[in-house]
This record gives structure tokens, C-alpha cells and sequence, in this order.
């Protein structure tokens, strides 16, 4: 598959009185065309930081991407500042993006319609008015009912689904080659939460966009990513086909997170264990394994002597994971 | 709307009720009695009664307080003890005056201190940032009497650019009015200047971060409309409010500076009633003084009423 | 979830007096503002009040270093009796204003309903009369001196501490600590000031910190307007307002005075700033 978007060794740093925090460090990470790709990990395990970096959006100072590639349609957009003219017409355009808080992240004084149609104006140029009939097509296009009236809606008159769907609307009204949603329905009940999601993927599958689904709930993603990428402590420390992660997770804390949720398709009589302690503070990260301290797997004078693992090929159809009992052991025996 | 523009005009109505209970009672507050107090130990007991029968002093306080009421509506707020004359007089001669200086500070005041707070948000951590930031404090410590003084040394004494001292009304020469009015009208902005620079400041500073200025930016909206329509917008709109309570600085800022100008206005005139303990003169020179505010701040809030989406558009 | 800085939180006093300089220079300004005042009298010179007909309108000079002022008084003497003056008034009418404010603020927000209600309605009454008008007229009506200052400086102070409170208090109440407190019967009286108060504490202290601030400078304007302490007694203020006459002489005797008040004012925004960044960050701008 010809890959839409491809970020290597990407590296941000959050620079706090409390020294260097390490967010994304040395992130590589790759989505196709109409592929829906998940990220999956703790809070603040650097997911979403990751997903701002690409687009040049980590809040400066004291946030600063210092080193990598992301490389979008073949060109590495790290290399345009973040302030240029090539970012402003990416961002919105082809790269869309949806926040997790439908109820701040659309502008409360001011109406769906201007926000939206203001986005059009942006990257068509399109008259006042022709923007705002593309703002209704788009508006029916994601399932709101009376358009023309929500258009001249604020935010506040809306319910949270129906703000999400309005964000869905901006990222389509522009035909994003690519929506990056960062914890789209954390923030919606239960039965919205599926509304949401399968209006995401009509756009997958209608117009071959491709899907950046950025989260903490693992049923979430494996009911609809292709591919999942496991995060922990800025770096990832899995990757492969949503079906590999699930049937055979290489990683400890892949394992573990599966272990810590209810599956509807496990043996009765499993039970749910959770992942003890809590992620590491990121500015306090060692030169070990970052997971050791959690790990129920760890070796004795050997996860705690090397250091930190790298991802290695753990399987088939691009299988990778980063623990030093799939390399060092397995060399060993 | 409906429901909150009822609501602002029962809260300022019970305010304005409020208030002129407190200007009424001062003469029943002071220790002593207060009509011996202001004619002197010489006074008479027969000079003493005559006096409080001409004033209604003798009648029971809920009947004077209703008595005084009814006749301000009438726009009849009595005489001064000491000199007679009709406190009306005085007022309408007055209150323009004050209000001629108190109004143009409340628009430099305002104006300024809302451009600098944003030039401050948007180009923080600069060099322009951290003087506007001094600039500010200062205003806030500086005493008002103090920097007027200081500008009459300097501009007029050193400089020549302004006359000493007085006050010519605008009707009478505009440019007598701007050149005796400039310095006296900035020193009382100076505090509106330095709460709104710091307010706005800190308000534009807090929307920047909020969720719905990200999405803006991720959608691709040029900078120069993330600042000016989607960050600007919420946050001024609270701001507006703080515009109502500088009403209440500025009045207080006039009463200084008329006193070192020399400027007959309202503020004078109170602090003419105090020292010469003209007791209705600085009932009615509070109770006009706090009309003005309470007015202030009831167009304030009608303004925010409106600017405000989520009221403009809700029926509570 | 975005993690920007996962920040440990470091101890506030620590922050604060890691600050920069001029905050560090502000604490500075004001131990010496209150030594000087607290052991003023061993200081001065001069008898603050007493008069030289033969030294008038001097300029600085080695026996005056700030000279004297009309009638020969020396103008250092009296920039410290004033000090006195000012730390007196201040720190008695925050005080005052900070005990029946706080109280008067517990009530209204524990309580709510009318309670509620009639207090932020008499406090919205109180701040329709611009402050220096309020102050003004309790001077009026007590008097003049001292203690009449105090309490009429206090009284304008108070919204400001019932506001806050009742602020944070309605903001708490509803907390389920409270509400666990209430259910297993605590009294009243012992959940408002066991668990309320000690919430609002850093809050408090910053605006204690800032009202010492108003406090001088509500001073220093009602003595310059002659409605607060009077002559002879010195303070920055009717310094000010006497060396206005001889404004012409000597502009020295006006200048005087009013960089004190600055110094010290600005001093304790400066410091009460740098508390509320690091004890309750989340009053910036509020403040």
C-alpha cells in the first residue's frame, strides 16, 4: 500500500522548569492511503502530542520538535516552518483534524455556520456565499437534520454527538486526504460514540481517506483499525495488523492492556488483571527498559542490565516490538 | 435576553434603593447632633430648632427618608444647610463637569488599556511585553494626586505645554478645554488603563490556549483571524464587564484630581461638604456619584447581554 | 490524552522566591519599609513636628539628607513618622476588613439561599459607591484620626474578602467532602471553618497581600484631600498635599513623599503577584 503519511525517528521535547520532557522520542509510524491506523496507549503516554507534531501544532514554548521526518504525499513537511503558507494549507485542508472535546473545541461565541463556512473560504477560496451552501451540504452530508437552520447555531445550542459530527463536517468539507481524530468519542456516550465512529469510516470508505484514530480504549480500535501502533512513554513499543496485536501481542504492555479489558470473545473464566503502577513521569525516563518497573515478564540481570529495547521484528505482516525478551532471550536460547 | 435584561434592571433598581438608604442615613449616623455640629458651638437653641424644622429634621426618619426620595424625583434635592442655596443648582452645574472628565479617561482608559493588554498577549515574553507590564504596575502604584502634581511641575512649569491649573467648560472653547483638560483626564485614566491592559492581557492569554483556538489553527485559519475573530472576541466579551466597575475608579480618580486642578466639579463639592460638614450636599453628591455608576454599569451589562451568544439567545 | 508537562508540583514558596529579581527587590522594599516603621521612632532624627524657622524649604544636605519643608521640619523625620502612619493603617484595616469580610463571605456561601442573596446584594451596594467616596464619608461620619481611618478603609475592603469567599465557598460546597461532613453531622460552624477556611487560605493571603497595597494608597489620598489624619501628624500623603503649596520652591518636598507611596504600593502588587502565581495560579487575572 502506497503510504499517505510516514513519520520517522520523529522527537519532541517539552523543555518544563523540570527539566526535558521526552513526549515523542524517536516516534516512526506510517499510514496508507484509506487505511484507518490506531494509537493506542495511557494518558500521557504521548499520543497526542505525537499527532500535534505533525502538523506543527505542540504549543510553543515550551513545546519543540527537535528532530525526524514527516513525510506527507512525498514531501517532509518538518521542513516547512510552522507559520507558512505550505502548513496553514495543509493543515484543514488535507489533514483534518478532530479533538476529543466537542464541547471547547468549537468556538462558543461564535455560529456553526461561520466557523465552518470560514474553513471553506480558507482553503477554496470560495465566495462568502457559495462557502456557506458548501457549509450546509456538509452539515447533511455527516447526518445533521435542518441544516440551513444549524448553520446559524452556536455550539452551546448543540448537543455534544452533534458537535462531533459538526467537527466531521469541517475535516470532510475540504476533503481531507487524511482526518486524525485524537480520542474522537471519549468525551460521548455510549451510543454516539458508534454513530461517530461509523460516520468516520463512511468517509474512509466512500472517499478513500485515510484515518489516524488516536486512543486509550482498545474495543474501540479493534473494531475498526486495520493497524494499531502501542505507545508507552513516548516511544512505541508495537506495532502491527490489529489482528496480530490481538491474537498474539509480543510486548508486555501490549499483553497487559489486553488482559485489563473485557472482551466478549474471551473463556469465561479469564479474568481482568490490570497493568500495576502508573506511566513513568517522562522527564525522569532512565537509559532502562521504560516499562521495567511494571513489567510482570521482566527478566533478573537482563531487563534490568540493558538498554532500552528497540523495536525488532516480532512476526509476520510487519509485526515489531520493543522488549528485550523477544531479541536478547530468544538469542540466548 | 428578556429575562436577563428584567433581571439587570430589578438588581440595579434595588442597588440605586440601597444606596440612597446609606446617602440618607449619614446624617443620622454621625455622633452628636448633627445640626449643632455644622452651625457651631455659637449657635442658639431657638436657631438650632428653627433650623431643624426648616429641614424637616424633626419629623420621624422613615417620613424624612420618604420626603427626600419623593422630592429628588422631582429633581428637587433640597439646600445646603450652611449657605442655602439649592443642592440642584449646584449639581447641574457640576456634574457636567466631572462627567467631562470622567468619561473621555473611561474611553482613553479603556481604548489603550484593551490594545496594549493585547499587543501585551500577543508579543509576550518581549521586551514590549514586560514594559507594557511596568508600565501597568505603575499606573496601579502610583498615587493619582501625586502623578497630576508631578505633571503640572513638568509640563506646565518646565514645559509650558499646559496651563496650571482650572477648567474651561467645552461649550465655552473647545481648545481651552482640551489643553486644561488633557493631563487631568490621563492621570484618571491611568488606573482604567492598567486593570484593563492587565485583564485583557491575561484573558487573551487564557482563550490562546483554549481547545476551540487549537481547532481553528488545525483547520488551517490564518493567524491573523485566530487572533482577531476567534480569540479576540471571547476575550473581550468579559472584559466589557470590568468596563462598568472602572466607572467607579474613574469617579474617584475625578474627585482627586479636581482637587488638584482646582476643578469646581462633583468631587470638589463633596469634599467641600465634608470639610465644611454640609451634610446634604454629600448626601446627594453620593447619591449622584453612585447613579452614575449603578447607570454605568446597568449599559454594561445590557452590552454583554448582547455580545454574548449564550444570553442574547436564551429567554432567562 | 495530550501530556504536555507532566509537572511534579513544586513547593509554592519555593517557586516564589525563585522568582526573578524584581520580585526579590519588592520583598526588599518592604522589610525596610517595615523595620522602618516598626523602629522608626529610634530613627528619626528630628522630631517629626518640630519646628526650625531658621532652616526652611532647605534641599537635601548632610543634617537633612531629604531637607525641610515650610517651617523647617525635617522631611526625612517625617517620611518615617508617615511610614508608621501608613504600616498602622494598613495592616490594622486589612486586618479589620479581612476578619469581618471572611466571616461575612463563610456565611453567605455555606448558606446560600437569601442569606446569600440580601449580603451579595448589600455588598454590590457597597461597590456602586466608588471606594474613595465610601472611604470618605465613614471618615466623615467617625471623625477623622486614626482609628477612623482604619475602619473606614477596612469597610471599603471587606466586598472584596466577601466576594472571594463566597466565591470559593459556593465553589466547595458542593465538593463531597463537605457533603460526607454534613451527613455524618458535623456542626456548621466547625465544617466551616475546619474545612472551608483552610481551602481559601492562599487565595486569601494574596489578597490580604494586595488590599496592604490599596490600604496605603486609600491613606495617602484621603490625608492628601484632608479628610483622613491630620497636621501635624505627618504622612505621605498631606506631605504631598503641604509641599503643593510650595510646589514652585521646592518640588523636591512633593516628590518625596509620593515615590515612598509608589514603592511601597508597587512593592506589594508586586509581592502579592508573585503569591498568587505561586499558591493559587488558577487566581491569575482575577486578581
Amino acid at each position: 500500500m502506497e503510504k499517505l503519511l510516514d513519520v520517522r525517528n520523529l522527537r519532541t521535547s517539552f523543555f518544563t522548569s523540570d527539566g526535558e520532557v521526552r513526549a515523542v522520542n524517536d516516534v516512526s509510524f506510517h499510514v496508507g492511503a484509506g487505511e484507518v491506523v490506531a494509537i493506542v496507549g495511557e494518558s500521557g503516554c504521548g499520543k497526542s502530542v505525537t499527532q500535534m507534531s505533525v502538523v506543527q501544532l505542540v504549543q510553543s514554548p515550551p513545546g519543540r520538535i527537535l528532530g525526524g521526518e514527516v513525510i506527507f504525499e512525498g514531501e517532509d513537511l518538518l521542513k516547512y516552518p510552522r507559520k507558512s503558507r505550505k502548513m496553514m494549507s495543509i493543515r484543514g485542508a488535507k489533514i483534518a483534524m478532530i479533538f476529543q472535546e466537542p464541547m471547547t473545541s468549537l468556538n462558543p461565541v461564535l455560529t456553526v455556520g461561520s466557523q465552518l463556512s470560514e474553513v471553506i473560504r480558507t482553503h477554496t477560496g470560495a465566495r462568502r456565499k457559495d462557502a456557506w451552501n458548501s457549509g450546509i451540504k456538509a452539515l447533511e452530508s455527516v447526518g445533521i437534520p435542518d441544516p440551513e437552520r444549524r448553520m446559524k447555531s452556536y455550539p452551546f445550542e448543540m448537543s455534544g454527538g452533534m458537535r462531533q459530527r459538526v467537527m466531521i463536517a469541517i475535516a470532510a468539507a475540504c476533503n481531507a486526504k487524511l482526518i486524525i481524530a485524537d480520542e474522537p468519542t471519549t468525551a460521548l456516550d455510549v451510543t454516539t460514540q458508534a454513530q461517530v465512529m461509523e460516520l468516520l469510516l463512511s468517509l474512509v470508505k466512500e472517499r478513500g481517506t485515510s484515518l489516524i484514530i488516536v486512543t486509550h480504549n482498545l474495543g474501540l480500535v479493534t473494531r475498526y483499525a486495520d493497524r494499531i501502533y502501542v505507545m508507552y512513554a513516548g516511544k512505541i513499543v508495537e506495532s502491527g495488523t490489529t489482528r496480530d496485536l490481538l491474537t498474539e501481542p509480543k510486548h508486555p504492555y501490549t499483553a497487559g492492556l489486553l488482559r485489563s479489558v473485557p472482551r466478549l470473545d474471551a473463556q469465561k473464566d479469564v479474568d481482568l488483571v490490570p497493568i500495576k503502577g502508573s506511566p513513568p513521569n517522562l522527564a525522569e525516563l532512565d537509559w532502562r527498559c521504560a516499562f521495567l518497573p511494571r513489567c510482570r515478564c521482566a527478566l533478573e540481570g537482563t531487563c534490568d542490565k540493558l538498554k532500552q529495547p528497540v523495536l525488532a521484528p516480532a512476526g509476520e505482516r510487519e509485526h515489531f516490538a520493543a522488549c528485550h525478551l523477544l531479541t536478547e532471550v530468544s538469542e540466548n536460547d | 435576553m428578556f429575562g436577563y435584561f428584567l433581571k439587570r434592571i430589578l438588581v440595579s433598581l434595588l442597588t440605586l434603593i440601597l444606596v440612597s438608604i446609606f446617602a440618607f442615613s449619614i446624617i443620622h449616623l454621625l455622633p452628636g447632633d448633627p445640626v449643632k455640629l455644622a452651625l457651631g458651638e455659637a449657635a442658639t437653641e431657638e436657631k438650632i430648632a428653627q433650623t431643624k424644622e426648616e429641614f424637616g429634621l424633626d419629623k420621624p426618619q422613615a417620613v424624612q427618608y420618604i420626603n427626600w426620595v419623593r422630592n429628588i424625583l422631582k429633581g428637587d434635592f433640597g439646600r445646603s444647610i450652611l449657605t442655602r442655596e439649592r443642592i440642584t443648582d449646584l449639581l447641574k452645574t457640576r456634574l457636567p463637569i466631572t462627567l467631562s472628565l470622567s468619561i473621555p479617561a473611561l474611553f482613553i482608559g479603556v481604548l489603550t488599556g484593551v490594545f496594549a493588554g493585547v499587543v501585551s498577549a500577543v508579543k509576550r515574553g518581549t521586551l514590549l511585553d514586560n514594559s507594557l507590564a511596568f508600565f501597568a504596575n505603575f499606573c496601579l502604584g502610583v498615587p493619582q494626586f501625586w502623578i497630576a502634581i508631578m505633571g503640572v511641575y513638568v509640563l506646565s512649569r518646565e514645559l509650558h505645554l499646559i496651563p496650571l491649573q482650572g477648567y474651561v467648560s467645552p461649550s465655552e472653547s473647545f481648545s481651552g478645554f482640551v489643553s486644561h483638560a488633557i493631563w487631568p483626564v490621563i492621570c484618571i485614566s491611568l488606573s482604567a488603563f492598567a486593570v484593563l491592559a492587565r485583564q485583557t492581557r491575561s484573558n487573551v492569554l487564557e482563550v490562546i490556549q483554549q481547545d476551540y483556538v487549537r481547532t481553528a489553527r488545525a483547520n488551517g485559519i490564518a493567524e491573523r483571524s485566530v487572533i482577531t475573530k476567534h480569540t479576540l472576541k471571547n476575550a473581550l466579551i468579559p472584559v466589557v464587564t470590568l468596563i462598568g466597575m472602572q466607572m467607579r475608579v474613574l469617579v474617584g480618580g475625578s474627585i482627586i484630581v479636581e482637587s488638584v486642578f482646582n476643578i469646581s466639579g462633583l468631587g470638589n463639592l463633596l469634599v467641600r461638604g465634608i470639610n465644611s460638614r454640609d451634610y446634604f450636599i454629600v448626601e446627594a453628591c453620593v447619591l449622584v456619584i453612585s447613579i452614575v455608576t449603578v447607570l454605568a454599569n446597568f449599559m454594561v451589562d445590557i452590552a454583554y447581554g448582547f455580545l454574548d451568544p449564550r444570553i442574547r439567545k436564551s429567554w432567562r | 490524552m495530550a501530556n504536555k508537562a507532566k509537572r511534579r508540583r513544586p513547593e509554592a514558596l519555593n517557586v516564589f522566591f525563585g522568582r526573578g529579581i524584581l520580585v526579590k527587590l519588592c520583598v526588599g522594599i518592604l522589610a525596610a519599609f517595615f523595620v522602618i516603621s516598626i523602629f522608626g521612632s529610634w530613627l528619626t532624627p528630628y522630631e517629626p513636628t518640630a519646628i526650625d524657622t531658621s532652616n526652611t524649604l532647605q534641599g537635601p544636605s548632610l543634617a537633612h539628607p531629604f531637607g525641610t519643608d515650610a517651617l523647617g521640619r525635617d522631611v526625612m523625620s517625617r517620611l518615617i513618622s508617615g511610614a508608621q502612619v501608613s504600616l498602622l493603617t494598613s495592616v490594622l484595616s486589612g486586618t479589620l476588613a479581612a476578619i469581618i469580610g471572611i466571616t461575612i463571605g463563610l456565611i453567605a456561601g455555606y448558606f446560600g439561599g437569601v442569606i446569600n442573596t440580601v449580603i451579595m446584594r448589600l455588598v454590590d451596594m457597597v461597590l456602586s459607591i466608588p471606594a474613595l467616596v465610601f472611604a470618605m464619608v465613614i471618615a466623615f461620619i467617625l471623625g477623622g484620626g486614626v482609628p477612623s481611618i482604619v475602619v473606614a478603609i477596612g469597610f471599603t475592603l471587606i466586598p472584596t474578602y466577601v466576594r472571594m469567599v463566597n466565591g470559593l465557598v459556593a465553589g466547595l460546597r458542593e465538593n463531597d467532602y463537605i457533603v460526607a461532613a454534613q451527613i455524618i453531622g458535623q456542626k456548621n460552624r466547625r465544617i466551616l471553618f475546619k474545612h472551608l477556611f483552610p481551602n481559601c487560605f492562599p487565595s486569601l493571603i494574596v489578597l490580604y497581600t494586595m488590599n496592604l497595597g490599596t490600604a496605603i494608597m486609600m491613606e495617602a489620598t484621603l490625608s492628601y484631600l484632608g479628610i483622613g489624619i491630620k497636621a501635624p501628624q505627618a504622612t505621605w500623603g498631606n506631605m504631598v498635599s503641604e509641599g503643593y503649596d510650595y510646589l514652585l520652591l521646592n518640588p523636591w518636598l512633593c516628590f518625596v513623599p509620593g515615590v515612598m507611596v509608589i514603592l511601597v504600593v508597587i512593592a506589594f502588587n508586586v509581592v502579592g503577584d508573585g503569591l498568587r502565581d505561586s499558591l493559587d495560579p488558577r487566581l491569575r487575572g482575577k486578581l
